[in-house]
Parts: C-alpha cells; sequence; structure tokens
C-alpha cells in the first residue's frame, strides 16, 4: 500500500517537472536551482502574433534544463521567440530543441542565446533549431548566438532551414499514399523525434493528436 | 596617453627614434585641406578628387559601430592621413623591435625576405623576378599595377568600377578609406587568361605595398582566373595604428577569383577592413582569410552571389592571444537561383584573447534552389579567453536549403594525455593539437605559408620548434 502511494508521488512529482508554455504572452524566466531538473514543453499552435522570451538562469550548479519547441506558424502570423541559455555555475546542462513549419505567409524570428559566465566550468549547452518551410512566401530569421567565457565547456548549436524532402516525398506516394497523405506523415515525422523526448506519455499523445488536426487542416487549406 | 591611442610617429612604444626623412607627409588630423593635399599630391583626375571630398562628409556623417569590438579609443583627429611609404619604412634592421625579429629567425625567414617584411628599405632579390612575372602578364594582357598608378594610366577603367561593390557610405571605415586611400593592387584579368600563379602584392615592391588604407580593385573577366595572396605570416611591424582597407572584387561570368590574406600586424594596429566580390552567373569566388595579428580585427569578407549558379566560399582562421580581439566570419547574400555559400571558421583564444565569429546568410525570394553550409569550431584554450559566435540567417525563400552549425570546445584532455605519454611536452602536445585543428584552412595555403603558420603557431603556443 504504501509502495504504491511512494509510486503515485514520484509519478506525481515527475508530472510536475514539466511546464508547458502554449503561448508567449508574457516572458518566461526560469531560475533553476543546484540539483533541479526539469523539462518544458513549448507548444505554439495559437494564431495571432506571438512575441515571447524563454530565459532559463542558471544557478546552481549539476541542474539540467531541456527545452522542447514545437511550432506551427500558418495564415499572416507572426511569431518573435527569443531564447536564453545562462550558464552562471558550473556542472550543469541545458538542452533546447525547437523545431517549425511554417504555412502560408508566416514570419518565424528566432533568437537563441547561449551564455557560459566565468566561473561555469563543465557547462554543457546544446541548440538545435530546425525549420521546414512549406510555402514560397514564407520567411524565417535565425540567430544562434554563443557568449562563451569559459574554457572547460561544451557548447553546440545547429540550425536547418529547408524544405519537405522530395525523394521522400515520391517513396510514399509510389507505396499509394496520396500527396497529401505523403506530406502529412513526413510533417508529423519531422515532429516526432521532439515529441519522444517529453518524459510523459498521456502529454505525448495529446501531443500528437493536436499537431495531426492543425496540419491536416492546413493542408486541406492549401489544396483548395 | 594611453598605449592604445595612436603616438605620433615618432615616439612610438617600441621607443626607437625614426629619423625625420621628410618627402611629404600630410599635416595629423583629418580635413577637407588635407583630403584636397593627398588628392594634389598623387596628381589625380579631378573625378576622384570629388569622389574623396564627398566620402569624407560621408565618413563625417557615419557613426562607429555599435557592436563588435570596441573602438571609441580611435583617436582620429590625432592620425596622420598620408605619409609617403619611404617615411614609415625602419632604415635599418636593428631598429626593428626584438620580439619581431626573434620572431621572423623562429619562423626561418630567409634574411632578404625578413628586411622586406620588417619595413626595412632594401632591395629585395625578388626585383628581377619580378620585372619576368610582369612581363609575362602583361603579354596576356593582365593589368596589374599600384592604385595610384592605375588612377592616371587606365581612368575609364577604374573609374567604371572603382566603389561600386563597396559604396563610400556603406560603413564609416570604408568612406574613412574612400576619402583617404593610398596604396594598394588594381588587377584587371581579359576573358579567358588564366593567371596560373598566385599574385602576390610582395611583387609590386617598389609601390606602397604596406598601406594604411590600401584600396584594392580586381576585375576577373569571363572565364578567367586568379589567384591573389595579401600580407604574411611574419609579423609586419606597423607604425601606424589604424589600418582601413577596402578590398573590391568583381567576378564575371565563369571567372574564377581566390582572395587569400593572412594578416599579422604587430599587436597596436585596429584592423578594420571592408572586403567584398560580386560574382555573376556560374562564377566562383573564394576568401581565404587568416587573422593572426592586431590588437582588434574587424573583417568580415562578403560574397553577393548576383548570378544564376554562382558559388562562393569562405574560409576564415583566427588566432586571438592576450589582449587581442578578432571579430571576424564571414557574409554571404544570394540574390540569383541556384546560388552556392559555404563558410567555414576555425578560431583559437588564448591567454585572456578573444575570438567573435559573426556571419550572415540572406536569401532573397528570387534565389531559388540556393544552398548554405556554416560551419564554425572555436577552441578556447584557457579560462581567461573568451570567444562568441553571432550568425544571422535571414530566409525569404522556401526552396532554399540552409544549414549552420558552431562547436565551442577546449583541448581535449584525451588527445593531450596521448601525446603527453609519448613524450611530448605539454606545449608542444598543445601546439601540435592546434595546428590538427586549423589544418583544413592551412591545407588551402601556399606550402611556405602553410608552413611559416604551423611554426607561428607553435611558437605563439609556447612550444619549441625544431
Amino acid at each position: 500500500m504504501r509502495q504504491t502511494e511512494n509510486r503515485k508521488q514520484k509519478r506525481e512529482k515527475r508530472k510536475e517537472d514539466i511546464v508547458l508554455i502554449q503561448n508567449l504572452r508574457q516572458d518566461f524566466i526560469y531560475k533553476l536551482d543546484a540539483g533541479e531538473r526539469r523539462t518544458i514543453v513549448m507548444f505554439l499552435c495559437e494564431k495571432g502574433y506571438q512575441n515571447g522570451k524563454i530565459k532559463i538562469i542558471i544557478k546552481g550548479n549539476r541542474s539540467a534544463i531541456k527545452l522542447l519547441g514545437i511550432i506551427i506558424g500558418s495564415g499572416q502570423q507572426k511569431i518573435e521567440l527569443s531564447t536564453l541559455q545562462h550558464h552562471l555555475q558550473p556542472e550543469s546542462k541545458s538542452y533546447f530543441y525547437i523545431k517549425s513549419i511554417l504555412f502560408n505567409q508566416a514570419k518565424f524570428d528566432y533568437r537563441g542565446l547561449i551564455r557560459i559566465e566565468k566561473g561555469a566550468q563543465k557547462s554543457d549547452a546544446y541548440l538545435k533549431s530546425q525549420n521546414l518551410l512549406m510555402s514560397p512566401s514564407v520567411e524565417v530569421e535565425n540567430r544562434p548566438f554563443l557568449e562563451i567565457s569559459a574554457n572547460d565547456v561544451k557548447c553546440t548549436h545547429g540550425v536547418t532551414i529547408g524544405k519537405i524532402d522530395q525523394q521522400q516525398l515520391y517513396y510514399l506516394t509510389t507505396r499509394g499514399l496520396t500527396n497529401k497523405e505523403a506530406t502529412k506523415l513526413l510533417l508529423l515525422g519531422f515532429f516526432q523525434d521532439v515529441i519522444q523526448e517529453i518524459p510523459q506519455e498521456t502529454l505525448q499523445i495529446e501531443c500528437k493528436k493536436k499537431i495531426s488536426d492543425i496540419i491536416s487542416k492546413l493542408l486541406e487549406r492549401t489544396n483548395n | 596617453m594611453s598605449q592604445l591611442s595612436v603616438a605620433p610617429i615618432t615616439d612610438y612604444k617600441y621607443g626607437f627614434h625614426k629619423p625625420e626623412k621628410y618627402i611629404f607627409k600630410a599635416k595629423k588630423g583629418l580635413s577637407k585641406k588635407i583630403v584636397e593635399e593627398i588628392s594634389w599630391y598623387k596628381n589625380e583626375p579631378d573625378w576622384m578628387r570629388q569622389f574623396r571630398l564627398s566620402s569624407l562628409d560621408t565618413f563625417a556623417f557615419l557613426s562607429l559601430p555599435t557592436w563588435g569590438a570596441d573602438l571609441r579609443r580611435i583617436d582620429f583627429a590625432d592620425l596622420y592621413y598620408y605619409i609617403r611609404p619611404v617615411d614609415r619604412k625602419v632604415h635599418s634592421w636593428k631598429e626593428l623591435p626584438n620580439e619581431i625579429r626573434d620572431t621572423y629567425d623562429k619562423i626561418g625567414i630567409p634574411q632578404a625576405e625578413k628586411k622586406f617584411l620588417g619595413g626595412v628599405n632594401a632591395q629585395y632579390e625578388s626585383e628581377i623576378v619580378y620585372e619576368s612575372i610582369q612581363k609575362s602578364l602583361s603579354t596576356k594582357g593582365v593589368i596589374f599595377l599600384d592604385m595610384e598608378s592605375a588612377v592616371k594610366q587606365y581612368p575609364d577603367l577604374v573609374r567604371q568600377y572603382f566603389g561600386t561593390v563597396v559604396p563610400a557610405d556603406d560603413n564609416k571605415f570604408a568612406a574613412l578609406n574612400s576619402a583617404v586611400w593610398s596604396g594598394g593592387s588594381f588587377i584587371y584579368i581579359p576573358a579567358g587568361v588564366q593567371v596560373k600563379m598566385p599574385l602576390q602584392a610582395y611583387f609590386r615592391i617598389n609601390a606602397a605595398s604596406v598601406g594604411q588604407f590600401e584600396r584594392t580593385l580586381i576585375i576577373a573577366e569571363e572565364g578567367s582566373f586568379l589567384h591573389y595572396i595579401e600580407g604574411c605570416t611574419a609579423p609586419i611591424y606597423s607604425t601606424d595604428s589604424l589600418h582601413a582597407a577596402v578590398v573590391e572584387i568583381i567576378v564575371k561570368n565563369g571567372a574564377r577569383v581566390r582572395y587569400t590574406t593572412i594578416q599579422n600586424w604587430s599587436t597596436n594596429v585596429y584592423n578594420l577592413v571592408t572586403k567584398r566580390m560580386k560574382i555573376e552567373e556560374e562564377g566562383i569566388g573564394e576568401w581565404v582569410d587568416g587573422n593572426i595579428g592586431s590588437k582588434v580585427t574587424m573583417k568580415y569578407p562578403s560574397m553577393f552571389l548576383a548570378g544564376k549558379g554562382a558559388k562562393g566560399e569562405i574560409l576564415s582562421l583566427a588566432y586571438a592571444g592576450p589582449n587581442q580581439h578578432q571579430d571576424t566570419g564571414g557574409k554571404a547574400i544570394h540574390l540569383a537561383p541556384d546560388t552556392t555559400s559555404k563558410i567555414t571558421s576555425k578560431s583559437v583564444s588564448k591567454g585572456g584573447g578573444a575570438t567573435s565569429f559573426r556571419g550572415y546568410i540572406q536569401i532573397f525570394p528570387e534565389a531559388r534552389n540556393s544552398k548554405v553550409k556554416v560551419a564554425c569550431n572555436a577552441l578556447i584554450a584557457d579560462s581567461l579567453s573568451h570567444s562568441n559566435t553571432y550568425p544571422v540567417m535571414k530566409i525569404g525563400n522556401s526552396k532554399a536549403q540552409v544549414e549552420h552549425e558552431a562547436v565551442v570546445s577546449k583541448i581535449e584532455e584525451e588527445q593531450l594525455f596521448y601525446l603527453m605519454s609519448r613524450g611530448l611536452k605539454k606545449e608542444d602536445s598543445e601546439a601540435m593539437i592546434v595546428n590538427g585543428f586549423i589544418e583544413p584552412i592551412v591545407k588551402e595555403l601556399p606550402l611556405e605559408y602553410a608552413v611559416e603558420l604551423n611554426r607561428l603557431m607553435q611558437l605563439e603556443l609556447g612550444g619549441k620548434i625544431g
């Protein structure tokens, strides 16, 4: 009996570890204490102008933060996002993984700064931004910055911007899928690795469902 | 007066007295009168005089960049804007500062070359070589002159292209250069001509080879090829503390130009350079840019990919030692379809030095099927040093493909341990690792440069040569 209660508590705690951000109406600033581990899931699919900052201040050592970003932009929407991974203390990890798919005339302006202060040795910071462009009139701007003042660190960022792989699309259509079905499958696949990292199954399923609905609607509209 | 600002030429920080061999020297400071004097002295046509004067107005109007290195300590009123090269040269080998002489010895530069590099006014033995090269070039129709002579001998050609790739109002230092430029090279390669050996400013020895405000213009006509090399691995001792050069290159359809720079100014120099290339249809433009010296360098070689299928590549190498700030990088602007660009940057900071990579990629809606790849690696050798990365990517086209990655790391303990376990000293091991790190760029240099550069890095990292 007691054991199950403990497990329940643990599960509750793990749930708490996840912070969900669904819009950028206000800036999100989070200070990470020593030994703290946290995952932030940013699910931005709301319509309309979005502008906000996500600032993670690592003020304790041996802590870890993970930000998983899913962004779908459409219509004439403009999304402006800034993120900060500010390492003040040593031996902490920050891992940001942001993926966006942009339709119509959507604009996405992303600034991501990794800043390692002098004493923050053995920091491990990672930032990846991947953007898929679905229409010729979308605009993307990426500014992944690094400011490093400690030497014993590992800091990496990567950006890719591109369109759907035509070969993959062709392959799927030769297997009998319509163009739209194949596109949808590839777009869902694009988000798959971010979704997999969400440490809570119910939330994973929820995200997948939501993404699938939104993409279906957008694809229908583009074809008409 | 702090050592940062520019001391008068007669009492600079190394403290040796330079005899005043007065030929022509403009007064200190910058004014309309000085610019007119420079133009008068060079006996220039009126259009160039007007160009200089309007650039001076632009210079006064533009403000210093608010980003990058700290430039507020440059005192524009305390500089000489024109000195005849004769005055700039040191008159005997012994007058050179010890550390510079030592470096020359250690990296193994022949005596004759040493004198030239040190700015000692010696007749360099390559004079004869130079003559024969000039002859073989001119039979092909290649024009290779210093800028002043080109303005006089080929006024129409110069006027047609001068200031078209880097306009005077591009930035404050381009405006300054446009107002007071002196020296630099002018190269014209006729259609279809392949210049097999790399041309070097070296061979233009009688002209002002090392200038404070150099102005270089290269025009490569259709289907031609040129490799131009500027600077050298050995430290160049300069008494001028501000260098603001402009390099303009026009690569016509199907032509290919490679421009290699190895910059190793002494560490009292602010090196603020604007370099840009316009690449037309199916042309190839390449910048190989190595920055080792100077106090502050701000230099971002750029490529305008203006014609269909144009290709551009930038290889950037930076080393920042104590009190140095290397703010370098590259820019690629895609204006036409099927254009590709690649930027590779490697930087090393040590002993409190700071390196910054600044990249700029823009893909216009017209530039369909363009491809970009940017990779920057930074090595921070100790806990005093810094490294920054500032890439910007603006994509206005869904048919483009952009990849960017950056990694900042230290010298791997494991590699160090391995080398040391084989009996190498720590400094030597570090130097070996750093040389391995920069190798992809160094291997693009002509052999003698590569050898000297490797030795120099070893020296900078405290290792011994031999």
